[in-house]
């Protein structure tokens, strides 16, 4: 590993969701995120795929402290940041910033583009007023392939795509290093997903980014990311080079998810052994003993409904959490 | 009665949306056939006029939204007389919608509710009914039919409220079957196992198909013929090798460029610059003019007609590409959209 810029170590997060027993005297608790442990170089990009309710938003959101950790460590440049607070915390924070799915829930109506993009700036103190920013936010829409005349719009004269380049103005304003898209291109067409996805990628170029892209869309994670990591009920389940993950899966899972993708090309999806696997994921609050894939997997032994595989080594740079493999 | 050869026919469709704004123009002067057994993907991106097109085909079109001219024609029989259309939706014609809760009551059960679609369409009575639904959830991969029945859909996951959905639509035999983005709700496991299901049924059934989505993946296993959509109007229409190998329209050949494929790595996508245009001011032009890398002036004056071309294909457009290879489209640049 060379620099790394953030690394997530045992990260586990639960939520409380009422209550259970005769009396309800015990608490239910879902793990949401389950010893997960990854690290993130400057200037790549991390994707983290998996289906709804695997934890891979959670996980997002823990690292931006928008959730509370049970348990693990966050560090960010070599600082933990669970442990820091206040004016170091909001330091940190300044450096890694959200661009959210839904571009249409995530901008106020009633804001300009010119507060709005600004917002940030003025929240951190480094200008008094959306006006006195005027110069960044226009520096920022034409980043984002925006007009600067854009700044004095409110965001319902603006499409899907626009309003989502608006967002990742916003995002870039204080200048983070870390940028964590959660589905940032799920609610667009195709034809604007793609706008969006070179965007985000000449971005990284020019200005170093590194990127956690959350999405479930496996096609586009493959498209933009260097790394993935496969997530499933709340547990990490293979990390690899991007092509590694396409080229020689190790866990069942991976391959099960890898082969569910449908290929745009006819004469591919015929000549394509699909392996649909039966069932769906277990519930979130009584996961099963052992592997948490074991009740789906065509390859569970006795021993995979008994411990929990760890995530380890099982080639160069590819590591996985599965017995049998 | 009116004479057509089809099982469904739809002829210079228009339909319309009033607004305060302006008049949306959703569908423009549409038209195609499917014949029996076959598999028909319709293919386009928000505002292409795909889900208007199949709810008008099952004569649901809802005020303020109009039919403004054109015909539907099924087995020769008119769908736009709404006493029509009523007696064939859910018994000849089924749908598949996107959201399985939309197409349930969440206050009965089941077993309720499927038995009610066969008992209104079939002349059978209510035990007979649920005994068939019994075996329909069986046929759909739902376990232990018996007890599901008694059931509420907030009890079945949402791959599973959706082969209940499947269920209904198939309990009176329908000889089509119109799946409006019938896996865009749900994960791609699921996806994976709905998607056989649907098509191992079209097949042991014989069914009719038609498969609505903007997932290019979707159709390109399960449909033998497509038409794109773009800005209400088929601006391309031929079997699925035709249109994924050879596109000759500019709109097609971009869509296929701008999906990212799992099993090609591409260095950049090709997007599409620019925006679908305002449903509202078309017309008199080609819609993807703006948009298009090969658009001359006459695409600017003069609005393109579907002409059929070779092997059953057919294309609007002024300048088609090659339609030999996928020709490589200039990478556009990130532009103002």
């Amino acid at each position: 590993m060379g620099d790394a810029l953030l690394e997530v170590q045992g990260l586990t997060v639960t939520y409380d969701v009422g209550r259970e027993g005769f009396w309800g005297q015990r608490q239910t608790r879902l793990t949401a995120v389950d010893d997960v442990s990854f690290s993130i170089d400057r200037g790549e990009t991390f994707g983290l795929v998996g289906e709804s309710g695997s934890g891979k938003t959670t996980t997002g959101r823990a690292i931006l402290g928008k959730v509370p950790i049970a348990s693990g460590r966050v560090k960010f440049a070599g600082r933990d940041i669970t442990e820091v607070e206040g004016r170091e915390r909001r330091a940190i924070r300044r450096n890694m910033q959200l661009i959210p799915q839904n571009p249409y829930g995530s901008l106020n109506p009633r804001m300009r583009v010119r507060e709005i993009i600004s917002e940030p700036l003025v929240v951190h103190r480094l200008f008094k007023n959306a006006k006195g920013a005027s110069e960044r936010v226009v520096e920022l829409l034409e980043l984002t392939g925006m007009n600067p005349d854009d700044m004095h719009k409110y965001p319902h004269a603006f499409s899907g795509g626009q309003r989502q380049r608006i967002v990742i103005a916003r995002a870039l304003a204080l200048n983070p290093d870390l940028i964590i898209a959660d589905e940032p291109v799920s609610a667009l067409d195709v034809s604007i997903q793609a706008q969006v996805v070179n965007l985000l990628q000449d971005l990284q170029k020019r200005l170093r980014l590194t990127y956690i892209f959350i999405a479930h869309d496996l096609a586009v994670i493959r498209h933009i990311s260097h790394r993935i990591g496969i997530m499933y009920a709340g547990k990490l389940v293979e990390v690899a080079k991007g092509e590694d993950v396409y080229r020689i899966p190790i866990h069942p899972y991976t391959e099960a998810l890898l082969s569910s993708v449908p290929i745009p090309d006819p004469r591919v999806e015929r000549a394509r052994a699909v392996s649909v696997i039966a069932g769906e994921p277990p519930d979130p609050i009584h996961p099963p003993m052992g592997c948490r894939f074991h009740t789906r997997c065509p390859l569970a032994e006795p021993r995979c409904r008994e411990a929990a595989p760890p995530l380890e080594a099982k080639g160069p740079e590819h590591e996985a959490a599965c017995w049998v493999r | 009665m009116i004479r057509s050869d089809h099982l469904l026919e739809v002829r210079n469709l228009e339909v319309v949306f009033p607004t305060r704004e302006g008049t949306v123009q959703a569908v423009r002067g549409v038209s195609f056939t499917v014949d029996a057994g076959e598999s028909l993907g319709v293919v386009g991106e928000s505002g292409s006029g795909k889900s208007t097109l199949a709810r008008a085909a099952l004569g649901m079109i809802e005020l303020p939204g109009r039919i403004a001219g054109g015909e539907i024609l099924w087995r020769g029989r008119s769908l736009l007389d709404k006493r029509v259309a009523r007696r064939i939706r859910g018994r000849e014609i089924s749908m598949v919608s996107q959201d399985p809760m939309a197409s349930m009551s969440p206050i009965l059960t089941i077993g309720t509710q499927m038995t009610e679609v066969m008992t209104r369409h079939l002349d059978i009575g209510r035990r007979e009914a649920f005994t068939r639904a019994g075996d329909l959830l069986e046929k759909v991969g739902i376990p232990d039919p018996g007890r599901r029945l008694g059931q509420y859909p907030f009890e079945f996951s949402g791959g599973m409220q959706q082969r209940v959905v499947i269920a209904t639509a198939l309990s009176c035999d329908p000889m089509m079957l119109i799946a409006d983005e019938p896996t865009t709700a749900l994960d791609v496991t699921t996806q994976a196992q709905i998607l056989e299901l649907i098509s191992s049924l079209q097949k042991d059934l014989g069914l009719a198909l038609v498969l609505i989505t903007h997932d290019l993946g979707v159709v390109a296993g399960a449909c033998d013929l497509l038409k794109v959509l773009y800005a209400g109007e088929i601006v391309e229409s031929g079997t699925a090798d035709q249109l994924f190998h050879r596109p000759r329209h500019p709109y097609t050949a971009a869509l296929l460029g701008s999906t990212p494929r799992l099993d090609v790595k591409a260095d950049r996508l090709m997007a599409i610059e620019g925006h679908p245009p305002d449903l509202r001011h078309v017309g008199g032009r080609c819609s993807f003019t703006p948009r298009c890398p090969h658009a001359t002036t006459r695409c600017t004056t003069e609005s393109p007609v579907l002409q059929p071309s070779e092997a059953g294909r057919a294309y609007a457009c002024w300048n088609p590409l090659g339609g030999r290879e996928a020709p490589e489209l200039p990478t556009a640049r990130a532009g103002h959209g």
